[in-house]
């Protein structure tokens, strides 16, 4: 790359780095026109025909500023539930909650056998572990919730660094690397139609494969597969998943690049995912009692703590499949905009 | 100490100038302009706007209201064109007016 082209990709990271910050809905034609007022900034700072100067585009960047406060001053409000001046300090917190959630979950169990309300022994088994774990999930997620309120707040208030945090002064030198463009590549897409095929096949001839494995002295003895512990497939529709993922993966090989056509078979990949998962989490909410899965588990407060878990997991998955769904839709409808952008 | 005297002063004539801004730019605006020549041209009367800035604020007052734009090519580069629109005009003539009546009120206090 000649020092020209690096110079105009510094200005692409710097307008990039804006647009993460930015809401979608004005995005582009905002990182647009700051295309054409850095370039006649840079133009006009050079002077002549000559060359453009790393020298000359970085200092045009430092006086744009930080592309955070760019973007704050274009969107006007945040555009974060907690944004990236107050970040670091919520995932330090998360981690003091994570550790202290279980810390305090273990000390109320100790405080219950010193009280004489619950035996040693208790807390010692497997199930009286599972049960300080299962308090310590429910510990955190409700001091998960609480942060994010208290943190919501200090960021849609906008106090200025809260935590008096001091911060070094920005440089163009700490803008991150163009992201990779979301174009498919042959070997992504040769994996992803072969492991479809895999698990389809799997699926529907050898389901006794998905499952929990019971091993005596080292050897396989018996599985206990995931339909029998109360989990229900709605297989019809899963195989028609797995069919219209292998003929957008098919399409995508051919064509090399996303097309209207693919997007929409991803939209509706979208929502059939959202439509499956959301059985299978109904049709399964036997699970954490089903006799089958505690007999796997071998102890049912693990088991209780086992299915809740995935049942939650299940839930996530379905939250970020709507707002995948509804991402995807928004730039399917989104007008289209007519000036392109270069240099 | 963040608190000193000169970053209390910094804050509090960012927060003078504010204002003076918005006047500032609508007063340009009664022709066309683009981002950079609007900043040239407040540059070239005396009043440096940095461009986190000017570029921001002409976005909030065409959302506003204030303002209308359009795209255009020219000299090969697609550039937004802003101009006062009507409610502009008027807001600009009624901010003069008050903008007016705050310096001699000020004059006055600061004797």
């Amino acid at each position: 790359m000649t020092k020209q082209q690096e110079s105009y990709e510094l200005v692409e990271r710097y307008i990039a780095e804006v647009g993460r910050h930015l809401p979608r809905n004005n995005r582009e034609d905002v990182q647009k026109e700051l295309h054409t007022l850095l370039l006649d900034t840079i133009e006009e700072r050079k002077g002549g025909d000559g060359p453009i100067s790393a020298g000359i585009v970085e200092e045009v960047l430092e006086e744009f500023g930080d592309p955070t406060r760019v973007a704050r001053n274009y969107s006007g409000k945040p555009n974060y539930l907690i944004g990236p001046s107050i970040y670091p300090v919520f995932v330090n917190v998360l981690k003091i909650i994570l550790c202290g959630s279980l810390g305090l979950s273990l000390l109320i169990s100790v405080a219950q056998v010193m009280a004489g309300k619950r035996q040693f022994q208790d807390l010692t088994s497997l199930a009286g572990l599972g049960g300080v774990v299962d308090h310590a999930i429910t510990l955190f997620i409700s001091f998960f919730i609480v942060a994010i309120i208290i943190f919501g707040l200090i960021e849609r208030f906008g106090i200025e660094d809260p935590f008096d945090m001091e911060k070094e002064p920005w440089t163009p030198s700490k803008l991150p690397p163009l992201e990779e463009s979301d174009q498919p590549t042959f070997a992504g897409t040769s994996i992803k139609i072969y492991a479809t095929v895999l698990i389809m096949l799997l699926f529907n001839f050898s389901p006794d494969w998905f499952g929990v494995y019971f091993f005596e002295s080292g050897e396989k003895t018996r599985i206990v597969q995931l339909e029998e512990m109360g989990f229900h497939f709605p297989l019809l529709l899963m195989n028609i998943w797995w069919g219209l993922a292998l003929l957008k993966n098919f399409i995508l090989l051919r064509q090399k690049q996303w097309s209207r056509l693919t997007r929409w078979i991803e939209f509706g990949l979208g929502l059939l995912a959202i439509v499956i998962l959301g059985l299978i989490l109904v049709d399964s909410q036997t699970v954490t009692t089903s006799p089958q899965f505690v007999t796997a588990i071998g102890h049912d407060v693990v088991a209780h703590v086992l299915g809740r878990t995935l049942l939650i997991s299940l839930g996530i998955a379905i939250l970020v499949n709507v707002g995948q769904a509804g991402f995807r839709l928004y730039r399917l409808l989104k007008p289209r905009n007519v000036l392109a952008m270069s240099f | 100490m963040k608190n000193t005297q000169a970053t209390l002063t910094d804050s509090l004539k960012q927060e003078l100038r504010r204002g003076a801004v918005v006047l500032a730019a609508l007063s340009q605006l009664d022709t066309e302009q683009y981002g950079y020549s609007l900043k040239r041209r407040l540059g070239d009367r005396g009043l440096n706007i940095d461009e986190g800035t000017l570029y921001p604020l002409l976005r909030r007052l065409e959302s506003q209201g204030l303002l209308k734009s359009d795209w255009r090519v020219e000299d090969g580069r697609p550039r937004r064109y802003y101009r006062l629109s009507t409610l502009g005009q008027k807001t600009m003539e009624d901010l003069f007016a008050e903008w007016e009546g705050l310096v001699k009120t000020m004059e006055g206090l600061m004797k």
